[in-house]
């Protein structure tokens, strides 16, 4: 009997999977703080959730990075989704942060 | 501000430094790619995401106890920006941060694996890491630098 070679623990497809799943949250990071900055209610929904919005906006972005990298685990994977996730990350994590402080060096300025 | 504010202040800046030269570690050894460095590469992401989140509780635990004070006194002083816009780009930018040092040991782990096309991604990761290291420590010494302006005015 010929032995297979074995299983890798961590399968190509997670690390596209979750690399995209950072790539999300970074955006979604942005996103709300955007929202909270401009909007009392999410802030005040967000502070509600762990007793401070920090906190609770640390929770969901933590929530979406995991949701999502389990999410697209799920379809089947080709090699060729990390070939062209390190652009795609590099991109999201420098654009949400330049919109983070662009968006509070706007309020600091108003 | 007492001693044991201070001293958790510091560990936070103590292991946000330190998880940026592991990153640096992770990149360098990921640029030889020797079979030596494949161990110390998987061993090392562990180490930045696991520093990185010491830097998340010991930073978080102060901001939530102690900043409230610092906050207004910054506010009230000659560098209102450094809390208006180095704090709070900091404290948001780092949830990216921590992401990126959380998914830094998953494909470390592949790449030792012998699966060299993550290798541009693990460099990437590791930089991106070093990169908003760098930022943090940086707006972190402008908030420390407007509370202490804010004190002298």
């Amino acid at each position: 009997m010929s032995k297979t070679s074995p299983k890798p623990r961590v399968p190509l497809d997670v690390v596209g999977a979750f690399g995209y799943a950072v790539a999300i949250a970074a955006m979604f990071n942005a996103v709300l703080v955007i929202a909270k900055e401009s909007n009392p209610v999410v802030m005040k929904g967000l502070a509600a959730l762990t007793g401070h919005h920090w906190t609770g906006h640390g929770l969901l972005v933590l929530l979406t990075f995991v949701c999502f990298g389990w999410l697209l685990a799920w379809p089947l994977p080709t090699g060729a989704r990390t070939q062209s996730l390190a652009l795609f990350l590099a991109s999201a994590v420098v654009a949400s942060s330049a919109i983070i402080l662009i968006t509070f060096l706007v309020r600091a300025a108003l | 501000m007492n001693a044991v504010s201070e001293t958790i202040l510091l560990a936070h800046a103590t292991f946000g430094v330190l998880a940026l030269l592991a990153s640096v570690w992770v990149f360098v050894d990921t640029l030889n790619g020797s079979e030596q460095a494949m161990v110390r590469i998987r061993r090392a992401s562990a180490l930045v995401a696991a520093l990185l989140w010491l830097t998340a509780l010991f930073g978080g635990y102060w901001y939530l106890s102690w900043y409230g004070t610092d906050k207004a006194l910054i506010k009230a002083g000659p560098w209102p920006f450094a809390h208006t816009v180095a704090m709070e780009t900091k404290e948001h930018v780092f949830f990216t941060l921590l992401l990126l040092g959380s998914y830094l040991p998953i494909v470390a782990r592949d790449f030792s694996r012998r699966a060299r096309h993550t290798r541009g991604l693990l460099l990437t990761v590791s930089a991106l890491i070093v990169l908003l290291g760098l930022a943090m420590e940086g707006a972190g010494a402008i908030t420390a630098l407007g509370a202490k302006l804010s004190l002298q005015a």
